[in-house]
């Protein structure tokens, strides 16, 4: 956990320096009575920076390390959210193109693989389910128009 | 598996009773198109000239559902006799950035007559101000307006002035005293600020999130006087509690015609002419077969009985642009915002 | 008075009537329970649906809608962990803990008794003091929101009590998440990145579904073969047991005032009364390290908090003719198109119809407890489905809900990125609960610091001088540094001890 802690203060710091550089162009110093738009962040800016110090204070502080890594990056679990975060990718990429329904159709089973389940009709069972749930109640009841995507928008 | 049966039973229960439950609601105000893939996007290419309405329409509302906007366009619509117009127009809301987020996805549609949306006020000041690149006379074809209404100036009951004049004696003995409730930059009451700077008062212009957010700041005595339009202050009006000391229009209000212009009561203000307006528009380019339908159905709709019902309800004015007299009238609105940033 | 309360009573009890009330609090416990369909969205929808009906029957089902919403929220956070609104975000806290340990229904059966007596216990408010309330209301200027968000923001130090500084980290990621868009105040366009999507600020739904809901839903993917069994706790009844009932009737009525209280200010909904609520419910309890387990406190004080927000919304809109919340703001447009106009008149002048909408407000209070205890065995079913399948089942429905709000695709990916980015910020140790409470108040805490330096002239005494501005920043101060000065003390006492 120690390491991990670092690695975070240390990020978060670099991210508030960007944020209140980036803050100085948008009207640091007050105009008139008005308060200038880049006070707020630049204020929350400082903020993060004094709580990473903190952070990597207490993790300094923190004799031995008896806590466990907070993430192991080979366990399977892990290995199943690459995965599914390549999906979400696809995902993204059908729902442009193709549009809601066809990217949810892939979807559906293929997260239901991931989690083990293995029987075909039930994949087909759950996704024809949803779909039909999902056409009569959002589009059929509530007049919404799904993103019909590249192709059939 | 049972209990997934179970849930899928109950699923269809649900969505069944709904479905018993609400059936008209969605389309009763010309909303329940049950087209779902295509938005309207069949080519362009040249339809024959009399067949228009082919098929569906649909409009873009980018202001949220339930509001004076949405209200008021849905009024028009439900307005358009079925013996003019016999096709569904659907009725999407696309909310954020000062309406600007549902007109780009608007204006990303084809010119084919088939998807509508709204020029307003705060269109033409976004684009006048820099936010955005939209050049709402350039890209679009206003086809009817819905709305135009002047601004109040409202002051509370027990301020120590209770007409204009007096407020501008007042603030000229207060210098740098007076607190002015309009709403954020990008929204037409936020000119408020320039108007009664440029004439050489000196008043703390302070911008609420809403207009009943600025009349709750008159209330609350935070501030002195704010902008609104009528419908979000006729009950405190009503009930004395707040007076509406000018309106911001050239002319006066035809509904409340006994409230002074702010060009009658000073030279200073001659050339104010802040309005609120609404057209329902169609993106540059459109068929004209397409553009002259709309045009006559919805300006038949604007002068019908049955909107003129909704618009009273809302305080809203009569309507008094014709459909010829669009255009100019908004480019005059741009030029008098450019000449108040300027 | 009573004549016309009367009259009232016996119009709005009539059978056609009820019927339409029930038929409004179905659809808001509908669009409440769903991720992204909100209230607003269900006003909306029945609202043309209104005008057919004559006379007041068309108020009787909007209120129906505006309570059922508030409440159906709740269910999909207990069960799923996924609030159908911001209102029932401090509901997941302890809700979501007693699903796990096969309590659903215990949970479900409590937040329905508090539902329903938050939303009555405002109804009654509403009728007795409003005009009292509506002072209140009237004397919440820019420094008191101010103030007010700053005292809410305190709760984030009891919020993360594992680790202070790791919870004011996800505290200041929400609030930074409020700074994007334009600046109303100025016009600047705040990390923007030339694209309007993000001009309009980063919307809440799609934030608050992608932290709750989605990372729940990948978390349950790493987990896959783990599931672990529910404990199958078998309820012979839905109606919450008399002992549950006792124990939670202090922090119901607490959080029902806190509730009325909140929703009569304007601008404040739900969402900031049920934290509130929940962190007054902690800090009053014997045990606060409890709070997080499966308390069912932690159940009942957000939601007679944010069911009471209803009544407590009323009141502005009836007598100021200003809305409290987002829903009020609705019905002020439905109220207005039904030829009411809420302002001060109405109280004094037209008690008819205030009283009509003060019935209506407890009959649909009524009616959603009743469809509540009914659809409690149905409800607590969703809690057994296999992880296999309702995993899938919450990301179409985070995937769905999320488009229906706007009609955005870009909301839809927002929603993943930020649920992604939480999946691994909670695995570092970040809660989320202060990100959700960032956002929330970090708008109103930057707008009205704003607006009270302008009022001032820049004199940041304006939040000294005004009584209740003071009141709200010692309250926070105290709770923040108090917990820690009492343990020095008692430290200190012990030494003292000691040594005689």
């Amino acid at each position: 956990m120690k390491k991990y802690d670092f690695g975070v203060s240390a990020l978060l710091i670099v991210l508030s320096l960007l944020l209140i550089r980036s803050s100085m162009t948008l009207g640091a110093a007050a105009t008139g009575t008005a308060m200038g738009s880049g006070v707020w962040p630049a204020m929350l800016g400082t903020l993060l920076i004094v709580l990473s110090v903190v952070l990597a204070v207490q993790a300094a502080l923190k004799k031995g390390d008896d806590e466990p890594a907070p993430i192991d990056f080979r366990s399977a679990g892990m290995k199943r959210m690459y995965i599914l975060f390549g999906l979400l990718l696809a995902f993204v990429a059908v729902l442009k193109l193709l549009g809601f329904y066809i990217a949810v159709a892939c979807l559906i089973p293929a997260v239901m693989r991931l989690l083990g389940e293995k029987r075909l009709w039930m994949d087909a069972a759950l996704t024809a389910g949803m779909l039909a749930f999902v056409h009569l109640v959002f589009v059929l009841l509530l007049d919404l128009k799904l993103p019909g995507g590249l192709l059939f928008g | 598996m049972k209990k997934l049966i179970a849930l899928f039973l109950s699923c269809a229960v649900l969505a069944s009773l709904a479905a018993c439950g609400s059936p008209s609601s969605g389309s009763a105000d010309g909303g329940g198109s049950t087209d779902s893939g295509g938005s309207a996007n069949s080519g362009a290419s040249s339809a024959p000239v009399s067949a228009y309405p082919e098929k569906d329409l649909e409009i873009i509302i980018p202001y949220k559902v339930g509001g004076t906007t949405d209200l008021a366009v849905r009024g028009v619509l439900d307005a358009i006799p079925k013996s003019v117009l016999d096709r569904q127009i659907a009725v999407t809301n696309q909310v954020g950035g000062s309406g600007l987020i549902g007109t780009e996805a608007f204006l990303t549609h084809d010119a084919d007559g088939y998807t509508l949306g709204l020029l307003n006020c705060d269109l033409v000041l976004n684009f006048v101000n820099g936010t955005t690149d939209i050049n709402p006379t350039e890209r679009m074809i206003p086809l009817a307006t819905v709305e135009q209404d002047p601004y109040l100036l409202l002051a509370a009951k027990d301020a120590p002035f209770s007409t204009f004049a007096e407020f501008i004696a007042y603030a000229e003995a207060n210098p740098g005293q007076l607190v002015v409730g309009v709403t954020g930059v990008g929204t037409v009451p936020n000119m408020l600020g320039s108007i009664l700077t440029k004439a050489g008062l000196q008043v703390d212009s302070v911008p609420y999130d809403s207009a009943t957010d600025a009349i709750a700041g008159v209330l609350s005595g935070e501030s002195d006087i704010c902008i609104s339009a009528m419908a979000p202050a006729v009950g405190n009006i009503e009930s004395g509690d707040m007076v509406a000391i000018a309106v911001t229009s050239a002319d006066r209000s035809i509904a409340s015609p006994d409230i002074p212009t702010m060009a009658e009561v000073d030279d200073r203000f001659a050339d104010v002419n802040l309005l609120s307006w609404i057209m329902i528009a169609v993106p540059a380019g459109t068929p004209d077969d397409a553009v002259a339908f709309l045009q006559s159905a919805l300006s038949d709709a604007v002068a019908s009985e049955q909107y003129a019902a909704t618009r009273e309800t809302f305080y809203f004015e009569p309507i008094t642009i014709g459909v010829d007299e669009q255009q100019d009238f908004i480019a005059a609105q741009a030029d008098y915002y450019k000449s108040l940033l300027g | 008075m009573l004549e016309s309360l009367l009259s009232v009573i016996g119009q709005v009890f009539q059978p056609f009537n009820l019927l339409i009330v029930l038929l409004g609090t179905f659809v808001g416990i509908f669009v409440g329970a769903m991720p992204g369909l909100s209230s607003i969205m269900g006003l909306s929808l029945m609202l043309p649906l209104t005008l057919r009906f004559e006379g007041t029957t068309g108020i009787l089902m909007l209120l129906g809608v505006f309570c059922g919403a508030i409440y159906g929220g709740s269910i999909t956070a207990i069960l799923v962990k996924t609030p159908g609104t911001a209102n029932s975000a401090a509901t997941v806290l302890d809700g979501y803990p007693l699903t796990q340990r096969g309590e659903a229904a215990r949970a479900l059966g409590i937040s329905t008794f508090s539902s329903t007596f938050g939303g009555l216990f405002s109804a009654v408010m509403l009728l007795w003091t409003a005009p009292l309330l509506s002072k209140v209301a009237l004397s919440f200027t820019s420094p008191e929101y101010f103030s007010l968000a700053i005292f809410g923001l305190s709760m984030v130090t009891s919020l993360s009590s594992k680790n202070v500084a790791k919870g004011l980290i996800s505290a200041v990621f929400g609030l930074m998440l409020g700074t994007v868009g334009m600046d109303a105040l100025t016009g600047v366009k705040r990390f923007t990145f030339g694209s309007t999507y993000l001009l309009g600020g980063i919307a809440m739904v799609p934030v608050l579904i992608g932290l709750y809901a989605f990372a729940q839903g990948l978390a349950n993917v790493e987990a896959a073969g783990e599931e672990h069994k529910h404990a199958g706790v078998k309820l012979k009844h839905t109606f919450p047991r008399l002992s549950d009932l006792r124990r939670t009737l202090p922090t119901m009525l607490r959080s029902s005032v806190i509730g009325t209280v909140v929703g009569a200010i304007p601008g404040t909904g739900g969402d900031i009364a049920s934290w509130l609520a929940y962190n007054e419910a902690r800090r009053w309890d014997k045990h606060p390290e409890e709070f997080g387990t499966g308390r069912i406190e932690g159940v009942a004080a957000p939601e007679a908090a944010n069911n009471a927000v209803s009544g407590g919304a009323l009141i502005p809109l009836l007598t100021l003719g200003i809305p409290g919340d987002a829903g009020t703001a609705v019905m002020l447009g439905a109220l207005m198109m039904q030829g009411i106009v809420p302002g001060p008149l109405l109280f004094t002048s037209e008690q008819q119809k205030v009283y009509t909408i003060i019935v209506g407000l407890f009959v649909a209070n009524l009616c959603m407890g009743l469809l509540g205890f009914c659809g409690i065995r149905l409800f607590s079913k969703i809690g057994d489905i296999s992880n296999r399948y309702l995993t899938p089942i919450v990301f179409v429905f985070c995937i769905v809900g999320t488009f229906a709000l706007n009609n955005s695709v870009n909301d839809i990916f927002l929603m993943l990125v930020i649920g992604v980015l939480a999946f691994f910020l909670i695995k570092l140790g970040f809660p989320m609960p202060p990100v959700i409470l960032g956002l929330i108040l970090g708008d109103t805490l930057e707008k009205n610091l704003q607006r009270s330096l302008m009022v001032s002239k820049g004199s940041f005494s304006i939040f000294f001088t005004r009584p209740i501005s003071l009141c709200l920043l010692l309250v926070a101060f105290a709770s923040v540094f108090l917990p820690a000065l009492l343990r020095l003390a008692k430290a200190r006492r012990k030494e003292g001890g000691a040594d005689a």
